[in-house]
């Protein structure tokens, strides 16, 4: 097993200082080069959970385990993409794509040839010594899963990295996404609230109960791809994720006020 | 509505002109400008604001540009003007550079240590509305007639835009792309290297021009009233001795050197940061210009 989360809850304080239960006893595992993507309501926790495991924040009970060691803080070993792509705007596309091996102090020759390597595999030739603001939102995202490649880490964490992007563009990305993916044997944990993304992309959907998120059921899919979500096998199991989601929702309207 | 719609049309009609043509055009405009002032300003003093004084005062209350060319030729020779422009930049260098070598670590303490921000922030609130000018006098009873004194008042006076503009820029240091270089491995002190150093740098720039106009606005109040030497006391000299073509002529100089350090330090500095600030992109700057 690559990454172990084990029985992980976590509080917050809400504005009025009452504990406000986020993560409830979530626990799965994340095998090498194995695709896993959490689905649920929007604010269930799964964005507090990404962070739990890059080490960004502290669970308040449980264990996250990488290669079986516990995870104490961040490290490269588990690179994220963030929801609002968290590109250095004082870097251009290819500082920013060198980032983590500057930081390893890689020397720059060889810096520049792997920045390359990943400045083609997602196709942004051309575009090295733009600024991110003179890019688009797609492309932007394109530059920071270059980044967290060529950082060579061996989980990516990813938080709703295509929410802001338009259909076409998120189709386009989750093909070469799914490219990358099999050409770089990484492990993936893939946050998402599109259903029909989490069948396309995962080896397994983890689907997440409203707040405090627990996991309430995990699906594994079949191991082909490029996957026709036509295909009556995946229009049954999108309609259960579909009933489980909406089952979550009811619940919340019957809530007291 | 029609109005708009007319005006509109006008602006389309314009014939197109090209870059080179409305750059030299602006230039040319703004030479014609200045020359017109030093025009009219050269009538007034000759002709005794056109008979109302008499002409012999003129040279008292208001010298011709002509007069201050001779007087910039007697200054620069006898060497009065370097010794007092030197005095001046001396002081407003080392009371900026302190200010800095204070400002800026304070500043990040404030900002890194609820603590110390705590401690620190009934201080800068309770001086920092204070103008440097209000600390000449206990400048001078605690430095006596001095450098000493001229440091400590620009000091004052420059310190609380640097380190109000640290501790705002670390603020607003974007927490995503601190954890990004986190989980590219970036340890603490890289972090702040590159992501937290380069953030505040736009910040940083706002503040030390700040400071540095505060701290040339208190040297010359400070030379005026305390210290015997520096431009501020030239500008007394010339209204003490009659001599208003100094006074007129350091005015010049003030505004010449702020004016040079300005384009000579702090744009090139801003220019640096415009290129990836998207908001003082260089489109943005085409789009200004062209409208101008």
């Amino acid at each position: 097993m690559k990454l172990e989360v084990e029985r992980v809850s976590k509080r917050f304080r809400s504005s009025d200082n009452l504990p406000l239960a986020v993560l409830c006893d979530i626990s799965f595992e994340l095998g090498v080069n194995e695709f896993v993507c959490i689905v649920g309501p929007s604010g269930c926790g799964k964005t507090t959970l990404l962070r739990i495991i890059a080490g960004l924040e502290q669970q308040d009970s449980g264990v996250v385990k990488m290669d079986g060691a516990p995870v104490r803080g961040p490290d490269a070993s588990r690179g994220m993409l963030f929801q609002d792509y968290a590109l250095f705007p004082w870097r251009t596309v290819r500082q920013n794509i060198e980032f983590g091996l500057e930081i390893k102090r890689v020397p720059p020759a060889v810096r520049r040839s792997i920045s390359r390597h990943f400045i083609s595999v997602v196709g942004l030739e051309g575009f090295e010594d733009r600024y991110p603001h003179q890019l688009s939102g797609g492309m932007k995202q394109r530059v920071a899963i270059a980044r967290a490649l060529a950082n060579d880490p061996e989980v990516i964490l990813m938080d709703e990295p295509f929410a802001s992007l338009d259909a076409q563009t998120r189709v386009a990305m989750q093909r070469h996404l799914l490219r990358v993916f099999n050409e770089s044997k990484k492990s993936v944990l893939f946050v998402t609230h599109n259903v029909e993304e989490a069948l396309y992309l995962g080896d397994r959907v983890l689907v997440f109960t409203k707040r405090p998120g627990r996991i309430r059921a995990v699906l594994s899919l079949p191991a082909e791809r490029p996957r026709d979500l036509l295909d009556p096998e995946f229009v049954k199991l999108r309609a259960q994720i579909l009933e489980m989601l909406n089952q979550e929702l009811k619940w919340k309207d019957q809530e007291p006020a | 509505m029609l109005q708009q719609e007319s005006t509109l049309e006008k602006r389309l009609e314009r014939p197109i002109v090209s870059a080179d043509w409305r750059r030299s055009r602006g230039l040319i405009r703004q030479t014609l400008s200045i020359l017109a002032f030093l025009l009219a300003w050269q009538l007034v003093s000759m002709t005794g604001l056109f008979g109302r004084y008499p002409r012999e005062l003129m040279g008292l209350f208001l010298p011709s540009p002509l007069q201050l060319l001779n007087t910039i030729t007697e200054v620069l020779a006898n060497g009065t003007l370097l010794k007092h422009v030197g005095f001046s930049c001396y002081r407003v260098v080392s009371g900026f550079t302190l200010a800095t070598l204070i400002g800026i670590p304070a500043g990040l303490l404030m900002s890194y240590s609820r603590a110390a921000e705590q401690f620190l922030n009934p201080f800068v609130r309770l001086f920092q509305p204070i103008p440097g000018v209000a600390w000449v006098p206990l400048a001078i009873i605690w430095f006596g007639l001095g450098n000493r004194a001229a440091v400590f008042i620009i000091t004052m006076g420059a310190i609380f835009p640097i380190i109000l503009s640290t501790a705002q820029g670390v603020r607003d240091v974007d927490p995503n792309l601190v954890g990004a270089a986190l989980t590219l491995g970036a340890t603490r002190l890289q972090v702040f290297e590159k992501v937290i150093l380069p953030s505040i740098t736009p910040h940083l720039v706002t503040g030390f021009r700040l400071a540095m106009g505060f701290a040339w606005r208190v040297v010359l109040a400070a030379e005026m009233v305390g210290v015997s030497s520096g431009l501020g006391y030239m500008l007394t000299l010339g209204r003490g001795t009659g001599r208003t073509d100094i006074t007129l002529l350091t005015m010049v100089v003030i505004g010449t050197i702020m004016g040079v350090m300005d384009s000579a330090v702090f744009s090139p500095l801003e220019n640096k940061t415009a290129a990836w600030r998207p908001r003082l992109s260089k489109e943005c700057a085409e789009e200004d210009e062209i409208r101008g």
